[in-house]
């Protein structure tokens, strides 16, 4: 049977898990440090997560290809890169590890070409270039986005498989056609608003899953970590991430970088900022006829903040323009606010943090902030975990 | 008709009974007045309209009381203005209207000697408190800060002036504070130790300089003995992005003012070093760069730099401040100065200074002639005349008494000369003799006219010698004495102060502009647009020009930061400077003076009726009457009407009875600046808030109650330059007010004329009015 299910395993072309060839033709795209890389210019990766800084927002993905003896590969997450996971928006920190995930990733911008630190002599060769991501989600998320989801063609509980189907639109990228995956009792089986059991999975089911690494260690073999047998359970999953995301953001402030900054006489000004792609609800907290005032506090490309409680000011929305087909990382919303006071962090690429009145007030923990310039400086390059 | 025979009848009446020994009079009155008044004026100004608040029918014919004959001049002058009847009414005959007027001016001035033997014997104006700033600084070399908080009470103004007399009254208050202020100037003027000057130096550690953003501080300068200090600061002083400079100040910890201060501009490289004499009082005092752009957020400011090399090595992390522009080549957002050392030095007493105690004060001897004679010494300067020996004794046994009490002889002397501080007869110009009625001052009291008129303070010896020997009422010396004080540097308090209270220039700032509507307002901003008027009265007095410039200029007196408000391109450079006009500046002469513009605003928006009423007042030398009671305000701009002006919404207003007959003649004054915003800025829309559609287009045009119509600001401006006569009225008026130190009335009128006649054959020069008015028989008159 072993065997049998290698062949059905090397039936499907996984290379496109490994490169894309959308990529290929145009892997020497660097993008502008001030601009939304287009995800049709990037590259394709997907393996197991393994490595995560949550606080940089980077870390390291164990390549489907390569498992065996290649090195992971590490990765930064450029300021408007999204995440998700289960269908909602999400941080780094909300992917466990060993989560398979999907992303698009382009070469290092301008300047940039030193955050990720060269890997050793000999792993060189396996250095794949494209290490910063523009986007970066689970199964679940990856697949229902582009609405493929699985139907169930066979379970097999004895020997641990189940069969599935690709069913609904297909995607380009990933897995695409029929497959086989493993599943054992540390599946979790949700099922309307509770976790199930391996009795409740009947072939025929439409469902979602989230993969990780099977226990065999086979290349491109796959466990299933999570399946979502209904529309229920799948909704549930993604309005408590969705939940957890809305509470980070409204913690930390929703993000965004500057386009354009009008200075006054007197040290005031006017800012162009662009918001980053994050849910729709955050997005209408920011609405003028909310907000008597805004604070927009300094960024790094991380967009990790000082003590953004404190290092803010206060502006005035002046306009706000809706933009249309806007590209991945974009929320689509472009705001002109005033200031009286500007800060040296106001300027033309870099990234800001932006509070509507009505969020709470909170202290991000000291280890997110950065507290001085060597700190700054410290955390514009990634530290290897070796 | 009725009624109207019944209120002549009354008025008939009224001044039968008040002038029944006058028969030619009240012939006069039935055959001119009566008829006239039925015929064109009690139809409105009867009981029932009182159209202005102005009843004829009631209107008294006692012309021996001022007040009654002010009234009249009052009829007078809207008949001879031809604003009355008005416009539409039906009108008189040039015949009724002279006969008329010549019968008002008549029994003016028949009763004008009745009415000045009701005046009493003597009049006191006290000092305004710069004056008495003034005269403790003539008298002892003291500077006294008459502003700080708790030192002297604050004026009350009529129409900008601060030293009329019937207005400065005197309260327990003033008395008490008076007191306070002659102790601590006497302690100062006579120290138990004569304090000695020092120096004082600190500096940034080389190769680091102290930055200085607006509104920040360095230095620190603390002052023990209250005096004049040199004040000397070597600095590079950059200019922001947009041209504006840095302005070095004395800042007052404790008071949270600027004490003085100067704009300055030197490159990074070439550093200069500023010197600044300035009067400080007890206390500490730090540098400040008083540009505009404060900085008060003390988080941010932690992030920011305030040591620096060069400004090109400056990192600031992104949470500080925004310093400089994100250009290839960054240039400043603010204001900069890099400070290298600041020295201060003092307290410094000149000789000339020192030379005014001297004489003074007894030395330490209890010897009474000695005493007595300084007394009498200081009595005579601090009065303004010889005091009598009655006086002279009534203060030495204050000195006898605390000397008796065992004092020593300077705080004897101290005690006895706070005495005569705190005497009426320093802190009251008094004028006349109680016993001995007189029509016109005697030669001390002129020397007083002449010197606080000149240099609001009091007359320096050889004013006193002159009035001493008898000689300066005769027209020779008065004019060389006249011609002595205008050479002298006291003339600039003149040149300071007229202009001040005359053009009201007090009131700018007093309602703050809003700062979201104009965040380009600032403090030194506002004091450069009253620098800038002042300045032009200056100018046209130190060159002797004629008044007429003060009407239409083809130059002004602009600093950097006015010429930017002006949008008037002119080199960047500290300090103001006389800047020739263009006629697309769209300046020239006081009316459109920022500080003139902006003080007849109210801080949101420009006000029609208050420029009208200001150009009456200062330019027309007419007050119009107070608006009713309950006058509804002007209403924002409803969201679904189109944006109307707010002349649109005034002419509205002024469609109702109540309102139209003054604002007919008050509106044409102001509407000629509605291409003026709230802050003096030219523009061509006005903004308004609210109502649909653009800003509407301003209208500048006007039609004035005397049918001459105007097109925009300048051609308003010609109509006064062609009724320069009525102007030069109006100046002599205000020149008078401010000399006389009191509301000129209809009793005047005739001696104003005289001096505008005058003045009329120089073109109305400056110093020839001054001279016309000072050598004028108003002058000398009580």
């Amino acid at each position: 049977m072993k065997v049998v299910v290698r062949s059905v395993v090397l039936i499907f072309t996984l290379s496109t898990l490994v490169t894309l060839s959308s990529a290929q033709e145009s892997a020497d795209y660097v993008p502008a440090a001030d601009q939304f890389a287009p995800i049709a210019k990037a590259r394709y990766l997907s393996g197991e997560l393994v490595y995560i800084d949550p606080v940089n927002r980077r870390g390291a993905i164990r390549m489907h290809d390569n498992y065996w003896s290649g090195p992971a590969h590490y990765f930064a997450l450029l300021p408007y890169a999204t995440v998700r996971y289960n269908g909602a928006y999400a941080e780094l920190r909300d992917l466990p590890l060993g989560t398979v995930v999907h992303g698009y990733f382009t070469v290092p911008p301008k300047g940039e070409e030193n955050t990720i630190p060269p890997l050793p002599d000999e792993h060189k060769k396996a250095a794949i270039p494209h290490n910063h991501g523009i986007c970066l989600e689970d199964d679940f998320s990856f697949y229902q986005r582009q609405g493929q989801s699985w139907e169930i063609v066979s379970i097999d509980i004895d020997k641990e498989k189940i069969n599935v189907e690709p069913a609904g639109e297909k995607t380009k990228d990933g897995i695409n056609t029929p497959y086989t995956f493993d599943i054992d009792t540390r599946t979790r089986i949700w099922k309307d608003r509770r976790l199930s059991d391996l009795g409740d999975i009947e072939t025929g089911t439409t469902v979602q899953l989230n993969l990780t690494w099977a226990q065999g260690w086979g290349q491109k073999e796959f466990r299933v970590g999570d399946i979502w047998l209904d529309d229920i359970s799948r909704k549930f999953a993604t309005e408590m991430q969705r939940r957890r995301h809305l509470r980070y953001e409204r913690q930390r402030w929703t993000p965004g970088w500057i386009d354009d900054v009008e200075l006054f006489d007197f040290g005031g000004g006017i800012v162009t900022l662009t918001l980053f792609e994050v849910d729709r609800e955050l997005i209408a907290d920011l609405r003028r006829d909310k907000n008597e005032r805004i604070a927009v506090a300094v960024a790094e490309k991380t967009r990790r903040t000082w003590i953004h409680r404190a290092d803010r000011k206060f502006a005035k929305l002046v306009e706000w323009k809706d933009i249309k087909d806007s590209p991945l990382g974009s929320s689509g919303v472009q705001l002109r606010v005033k200031f009286t006071e500007l800060l040296a962090g106001y300027k033309r690429g870099r990234c800001v943090r932006v509070k509507a009145e009505n969020w709470k007030w909170v202290s991000v923990p000291p280890e997110e902030r950065i507290t001085s310039r060597a700190e700054q400086e410290q955390s514009a390059r990634m530290v290897l975990p070796f | 008709m009725k009624t109207t025979t019944l209120l002549i009848g009354t008025l008939l009446f009224s001044l039968l009974q008040t002038e029944s020994a006058d028969a030619e009079e009240s012939t006069g009155f039935r055959v001119t007045v009566q008829p006239f008044f039925a015929k064109y004026c009690t139809r409105c100004h009867d009981a029932k309209k009182q159209e202005g608040e102005f009843r004829l029918d009631t209107l008294a014919g006692d012309f021996s009381d001022s007040m009654v004959a002010q009234r009249w001049g009052e009829v007078l002058f809207r008949v001879n203005a031809g604003e009355m009847p008005p416009k539409g009414e039906r009108q008189p005959s040039f015949a009724e209207l002279g006969e008329l007027a010549d019968w008002i001016s008549r029994r003016i001035e028949e009763r004008r000697a009745a009415r000045m033997a009701r005046r009493g014997p003597v009049s006191h104006y006290r000092l305004s408190r710069d004056e008495y700033a003034n005269v403790i600084y003539d008298l002892l070399g003291v500077h006294f800060d008459v502003r700080m908080p708790g030192a002297l009470n604050v004026d009350p103004r009529w129409l900008g002036f601060d030293r009329i007399g019937s207005v400065l009254s005197l309260s327990p208050s003033h008395v008490n504070r008076y007191l306070a202020a002659a102790e601590t100037v006497l302690e100062q003027a006579f120290p138990v130790k004569p304090s000695q000057s020092s120096k004082q130096r600190q500096a940034a550690e080389a190769p680091h300089r102290w930055l200085l953003l607006p509104g920040w501080h360095r230095g620190n300068i603390n002052i023990q003995t209250p005096g004049l200090y040199r004040i000397r600061v070597q600095l590079s002083a950059v200019p922001s992005f947009k041209g504006r400079l840095p302005r070095l100040s004395v800042w007052n910890n404790s008071l949270k003012r600027a004490e003085a201060g100067r704009d300055v501009i030197s490159s990074e490289d070439e550093p200069t070093v500023v010197e600044i004499e300035a009067f400080l009082p007890r206390g500490g005092f730090r540098l400040t760069n008083e540009a505009p752009g404060k900085l008060d957020d003390g988080h941010t400011l932690g992030s920011t730099p305030n040591l620096v090399t060069r400004l090109a090595d400056v990192h600031v992390v992104p949470k500080g401040y925004k310093l400089f522009t994100d250009e290839a080549v960054p240039r400043p957002v603010f204001p900069m100065m890099l400070v290298d050392w600041i020295e201060y030095e003092g307290p410094l007493l000149s000789a000339a200074d020192q030379e005014k105690r001297s004489g003074l004060l007894p030395a330490q001897t209890e010897d009474v002639t000695v005493a007595r004679d300084c007394l009498a010494r200081f009595m005579a300067r601090a009065w303004r005349r010889p005091p009598s020996t009655a006086e002279v004794d009534r203060y030495l046994r204050v000195f006898e008494s605390e000397v008796a009490a065992d004092e020593n002889v300077r705080s004897a002397s101290l005690s006895a000369m706070a005495g005569v501080m705190t005497s009426k007869n320093f802190y009251y110009l008094v004028e006349g003799t109680p016993s001995q009625p007189r029509e016109r001052v005697n030669d001390w009291e002129l020397a007083s006219r002449l010197s606080f008129f000149l240099w609001s303070s009091l007359p320096d010896k050889a004013l006193f010698d002159a009035a001493r020997k008898g000689e300066l009422r005769t027209p020779r010396v008065l004019k060389a004495q006249l011609a002595r004080l205008l050479a002298d540097r006291k003339a600039r308090r003149f040149v300071e102060a007229f202009p001040r209270q005359w053009l009201q220039l007090h009131r700018v700032g007093m309602f703050p502009p809003d700062r979201e509507l104009y965040p380009d307002y600032d403090k030194w901003l506002e004091q450069s647009m009253i620098r800038e008027t002042v300045d032009v009265f200056g100018e046209v007095f130190a060159q002797n020009l004629s008044i007429c410039e003060f009407l239409s200029s083809d130059w002004t007196v602009l600093n950097s930061r006015l010429a930017m408000h002006y949008d008037i391109d002119i080199p960047v450079q500290a300090g103001f400077r006389r800047v020739q006009l263009a006629p697309d500046d769209h300046r020239g002469g006081v009316l459109t003076h920022a500080s003139v513009l902006s003080l007849t605003s109210d801080g949101t928006r420009q006000r029609p009726v208050h420029r009208g009423v200001w150009v009456s007042e200062a330019i027309f030398g007419h007050t119009p009457p107070p608006p009713p009671p309950n006058v509804e305000p002007l209403e924002p701009t409803p969201s679904d009407k189109p944006k109307a002006t707010i002349r649109d919404q005034l002419e509205t207003h002024a469609t109702q009875a109540t309102c139209a007959s003054c604002h007919r003649k008050i509106d044409p004054l102001g509407f000629a600046f509605d291409n003026y915003d709230a802050i003096g800025r030219w523009r061509t829309t006005e903004k308004v808030f609210g109502g649909q559609g653009d800003d509407p287009a301003v209208k500048a045009n006007g039609l004035l109650s005397d049918g001459r119509g105007y097109s925009g600001p300048e051609e308003f401006k010609q109509i006064l330059v062609a009724d320069l006569d009525r102007f030069a009225e109006a100046f002599v008026k205000q020149l008078a007010t401010f000399a006389l130190r009191r509301v000129m009335t209809i009793d005047d009128h005739a001696q104003i004329k005289d001096i505008v006649a005058a003045s009329k054959p120089s073109g109305y020069r400056l110093r020839t009015v001054v001279e016309s008015l000072v050598l004028s028989d108003l002058f000398q008159i009580r």
